[in-house]
């Protein structure tokens, strides 16, 4: 119970910020206990930015954005050893990776060296500059956005690459109504500036710890592997998930049952977060896109049409 | 002890009994179709079942197996040695002749050893499916099962007597399924049992089973409620013999009539009207041909004797019988005529003497009473011969006198008659003296005896008598088992009894008096049959002599009673309640009553009732099949006033309530508000609520949720639940 108030807590203050976005926060802070990153993809100026920076503000995390350019190398990311002449020594500077909260602003505008550095880094937590090996301070986690209207100048992430994010989410236009509500809190101040942590980064370490004691049960495990399995014999997919996704869709689901406040994962838990994750997993054959069907339709069609196991398995 | 140790020795038992059970299969079979060489198929049976104990590899356990059968084949069709050229040359012809036989669908070309060869095939996969069932699927109830109905049916519907097998078999399958539910704890167990438990589980387990069976086996049991079905079965099997004086050995139907074989009696007897002769004779006769003294348990022998005292009379003389003839009215004379010839007389009671125009002798055995015709030395029948007699009369006083303390001083010329298989069961002779212990003259005692049948729901019946096998008494089975039968079993029951309790008897057996088919001179003419052959009883007392009993239900035969005591003192004999004057029945009327209880009579019965009935049977059936069609269209609006008393019944327990859960899903399906199959159950009890309006399917949902995906079971308050799921079951049959 104590875990879910303090994941409420967090929610609430996102909340504070960013109006008419409660999935989207949740999908983060599900991202953040699962040890996830999270790749955004939405056009500028919908408050991805606002929403990393108030979750860093309420985990009182160290904040560190990143705004990838095609001439940004990859020491700009990770950091870099400067010859320091009164020290006589070479002397390392840590570059933004380094942060608890990283947001890699417009990925896919880099060159794929600079994109790889990153995505190593996310991927092991730890960075290697000139041989020596530095970890990246715990709780580490990365929020990428990419534009998907411009592709002139771009390098689209590889799927290999994509494969380390967590989730894929869009944040979408606000709601008129909630859009109002934004002009409104922005008229006076500026809302982000007031925010208070309201959870330590030793309290978030310990609900990522706890996040894997959450039950999942036999039945969801084979539920979670029919799910993968169905994406890799679709006859819309050309490439289904990988067992990585398996594992991240387990992940993922033991997060957002914890946000729910239950230590067990259910089949809703799976069913919801399964886009999110394989979404970004798959690729469609070109015969899906003459038909006009998207990954997401694919996919909700795979979950319709998966029984959902309702009874125990009976063990032999 | 490790796990794995522990679970060896559980193997060990259960893999023992199953062989047992598996034997209690094929001894039937190899009983019924007189194969022989049970021990051979055990021995593989054995082998078999010690590989899959042993886990043996199949490319082990299959040549051994293949060696073994061609092994048992070799050594039950042929004399060769099985290593030897010739050997191979057999299988090897055995397998390329039968199974081109096979391929050729020719049957009947198959021979034994192949036969063999594919029961033992039959074996093996039988074998097979066994070690299935116990390693996979820990479960052996079907088989058990099976094997109860089967040595049952075999038991009922066959002459394979399925007593002790019963017994093995229910005791050995419910130690089988106790060690697999052992097993099955040891397996789902992470660590190892404690020893303690182990032995604690198998040990009650086996005192359970071996005190209830030792319990079971020494209750008394109640005698069949339903005949047995053998002899109307083996009756109607198209081997049945049709010899015309068969009391032959038991099993196939035999026709009545008299035979000189009475060793083994019992079995179903079909009615045979020929006539054997005629008599023209003033008073109702029984006809009597031989006695017989020695009781075997299965039948009647005559003890065997060294000089047969045999007396010679000529036509005309006078006969001496040991049942003299009586004095107080006139001789009267009957005329027979034979229609069968037999070289013996028909004997009434009190001959006197005979007379035919035959030239022949008379010659009346001692032993067994027969009273044979000669001529010179050869026996003769006689077609016409005219008997005189004189019934004899036995004076009630005298009877009456006739005390135990009487029998002391009998000559050991009696012993014969008092003669009783050591084998008798005892409660044959307890028996008897409960019957006689309110009687005090001898005569009494007889008399209760005669009576014990009529009075004791014993009925009559010439289809339905079993043959005693085995270690069976033909009498004990009859008093105490089936209750039912013919002349022969109260006959020979009847002189049991009497000798146990010390009175001489002896077996009868004759004809009785026949139907009166038209008159002569005024005097009725008997025509005696085949049907009329018939055996009762004779008893003597002391200082009376040799006195006959009719104890067969739907019998009788009077005997000429001078009523010359005191009328104060005879509260039974008034002749109002003696038997023999109930009204007299010709010794052919079998008792409706007492005979529709046979099984034949129901088949037939029921088999008449559908031929005249078939309309009505159609349309029965016709309007059941749509009454049910409706009621399973309809079942949602009556299936909750079960579903709900039948939930009520059971405890509240996780395992109710998951079955209530899913009744309940089934209920909302016919009931129209599907779940599509990707739909979870959370979901879909949101839609279900939404069409009631309430919040129970959510509630029943999250609790089912919780146990079944958090394995959370604790604290659930099953009242409330069972209420939210009788809410909704009564709206779903709304």
């Amino acid at each position: 119970m104590r875990e879910r108030a303090q994941i409420a807590a967090i929610i609430e203050n996102i909340e504070k910020v960013m109006i008419g976005k409660k999935n989207i926060a949740e999908l983060a802070v599900v991202a953040l206990l699962a040890q996830g990153h999270v790749l955004l993809e939405d056009v500028p100026g919908v408050g991805k930015t606002m929403m990393v920076r108030a979750l860093a503000k309420s985990i009182g995390a160290d904040f560190k954005r990143i705004q990838f350019t095609p001439d940004l190398l990859p020491s700009d990311v990770l950091g870099v050893s400067i010859y320091n002449p009164k020290e006589m020594e070479f002397e390392f500077r840590p570059g933004p990776i380094m942060g608890n909260i990283v947001l890699a602003d417009e990925i896919n505008r880099t060159s794929p060296k600079t994109q790889s550095a990153l995505l190593e880094g996310m991927e092991e937590a730890s960075v290697t500059i000139d041989g020596v090996t530095m970890p990246i301070p715990k709780p580490f986690f990365v929020m990428a956005t990419q534009n998907p209207i411009e592709h002139e100048g771009t390098y689209p992430l590889p799927e290999a690459q994509l494969d380390r994010f967590l989730l894929k989410l869009k944040m979408g236009y606000p709601h008129p109504s909630e859009e109002i509500e934004v002009l409104n809190r922005l008229e006076h101040a500026s809302p982000i500036d007031t925010l208070m942590p309201v959870i330590s980064l030793e309290e978030l370490i310990e609900l990522q710890r706890q996040v894997k004691l959450v039950k999942v049960d036999e039945t969801m495990k084979s539920y979670i592997v029919d799910l993968s399995n169905r994406t890799r014999q679709d006859t819309y997919i050309y490439l289904g998930v990988s067992p990585r996704a398996s594992i991240a869709l387990m992940r993922a689901s033991q997060g957002l049952a914890m946000l729910y406040g239950r230590n067990y994962v259910t089949p809703d838990d799976i069913q919801y977060l399964m886009p999110f994750v394989f979404g970004h997993r798959i690729i469609l054959r070109p015969e899906a896109r003459y038909d006009g069907i998207s990954s997401e339709e694919v996919l909700n069609r795979i979950v319709k049409r998966t029984p959902v196991p309702i009874k125990r398995k009976i063990s032999q | 002890m490790t796990k794995k140790t522990q679970q060896t020795i559980v193997s060990i038992f259960i893999y023992l009994f199953v062989f047992i059970l598996m034997m209690e299969w094929l001894k039937p079979v190899i009983d019924l179709t007189d194969t022989g060489f049970l021990a051979l198929f055990g021995w593989f049976l054995m082998i078999s079942f010690a590989f899959y104990l042993l886990k043996l590899k199949w490319v082990y356990a299959f040549p051994v197996k293949v060696v073994y059968i061609c092994w048992v084949i070799v050594h039950i069709y042929t004399d060769l040695s099985f290593l030897s050229l010739e050997t191979f040359k057999f299988i090897w012809g055995m397998f390329v002749e039968n199974i081109v036989s096979l391929l050729t669908q020719d049957w009947v070309q198959v021979t034994n050893p192949f036969r063999t060869f594919l029961f033992f095939i039959l074996l093996w996969m039988t074998t097979y499916l066994l070690n299935y069932w116990i390693r996979i699927r820990k479960n052996l109830m079907v088989f058990f099962l099976f094997t109860v109905i089967f040595i049952t049916i075999l038991d009922t519907f066959s002459p394979y007597s399925g007593e002790k097998s019963i017994v093995i078999v229910l005791t050995s399958g419910f130690i089988i399924l106790g060690l697999l539910y052992t097993q099955k704890i040891m397996h789902e167990q992470e660590g190892k049992l404690p020893g303690a438990f182990l032995v604690a589980c198998i040990g009650s387990l086996l005192s359970i089973v071996v005190l209830s069976s030792a319990i079971a086996y020494a209750l008394p049991k109640a005698g069949p409620s339903w005949p047995d079905p053998v002899p109307f079965l083996l009756s109607t099997s198209p081997n049945a013999s049709n010899g015309d004086d068969g009391r032959g050995l038991g099993g196939a139907m035999q026709k009545v009539g008299y035979g000189e074989n009475d060793e083994r009696l019992g079995g179903a007897f079909a009615d045979d009207d020929t006539p054997v002769f005629y008599a023209t004779t003033p008073t109702k006769q029984y006809w009597k041909i031989e006695t017989k003294d020695t009781y075997t348990s299965k039948g009647w022998v005559n003890s065997p004797t060294e000089s047969p005292i045999i007396t010679i009379y000529k036509l005309g003389e006078p006969i001496k019988s040991d049942i003299a003839p009586g004095t107080e009215d006139e001789s009267l004379v009957a005329k027979i005529l034979m229609s069968r010839s037999y070289p013996f007389i028909m004997q009434p009671y009190g001959i006197e003497q005979v007379d035919s125009e035959q030239p022949v002798t008379l010659s009346l055995n001692e032993r067994n009473q027969k009273l044979n015709t000669f001529n010179g030395a050869d026996e003769t029948p006689v077609g016409a011969y005219n008997v005189t007699y004189n019934e004899p009369t036995y004076s009630l006083k005298a009877l009456r006198e006739t005390v135990p303390t009487n029998l002391e001083g009998l000559p050991s010329e009696f012993d014969r008659y008092l003669q009783l298989p050591k084998t008798l069961p005892t409660r044959v002779k307890d028996l008897a003296t409960s019957i006689t212990s309110d009687s005090d003259s001898l005569y009494d005692k007889a008399k209760a005896i005669e009576r014990y049948f009529r009075l004791n729901g014993f009925s009559y019946n010439q289809d339905m008598v079993a043959v005693p096998d085995g270690d069976t008494d033909y009498v004990d089975q009859f008093l105490f088992d089936t209750k039912v039968g013919y002349c022969d079993n109260f006959s020979t029951s009847m002189v049991v009894l009497l000798r146990s309790e010390g009175i001489p008897a002896r077996w009868v057996k004759g004809f009785a008096s026949g139907e009166v088919i038209e008159r002569q001179n005024g005097l009725p003419v008997y025509e005696v049959t085949n049907n009329n052959a018939h055996s009762w009883v004779e008893a003597y007392f002391p200082n009376v002599g040799w006195m006959t009993f009719e104890p067969t239900i739907g019998f009788s035969n009077a005997v000429n009673l001078n009523y010359d005591i005191d009328t104060e003192a005879d509260e039974l004999e008034t002749p109002e309640n003696t038997p023999e004057e109930t009204p007299k029945k010709t010794p052919s009327d079998k008792e409706e009553k007492e005979v529709s209880k046979s099984f034949t009579e129901i088949m037939s019965t029921i088999a008449k009732w559908i031929s005249d009935n078939k309309a009505l049977i159609f349309w029965t059936i016709v309007g059941l099949a749509l009454l049910s069609m409706f009621a399973y269209r309809h079942r949602r609006k009556w299936l909750s006033k079960i579903l709900i008393p039948v939930n009520r019944m059971r405890k509240n327990d996780w395992d109710t309530f998951e079955k209530m859960y899913h009744q309940l899903l089934k209920q909302l399906d016919s009931y129209g508000i599907k779940r599509e199959q990707g739909q979870t159950l959370s979901a879909y009890a949101k839609y279900v609520d939404a069409n009631f309006g309430e919040t129970h399917m959510r509630k029943l949902t999250a609790v089912y949720e919780k146990g079944l995906y958090g394995n959370n079971r604790d604290g659930i308050n099953y009242e409330v639940l069972r209420e939210s799921w009788e809410n909704l079951i009564n709206q779903l049959s709304g």
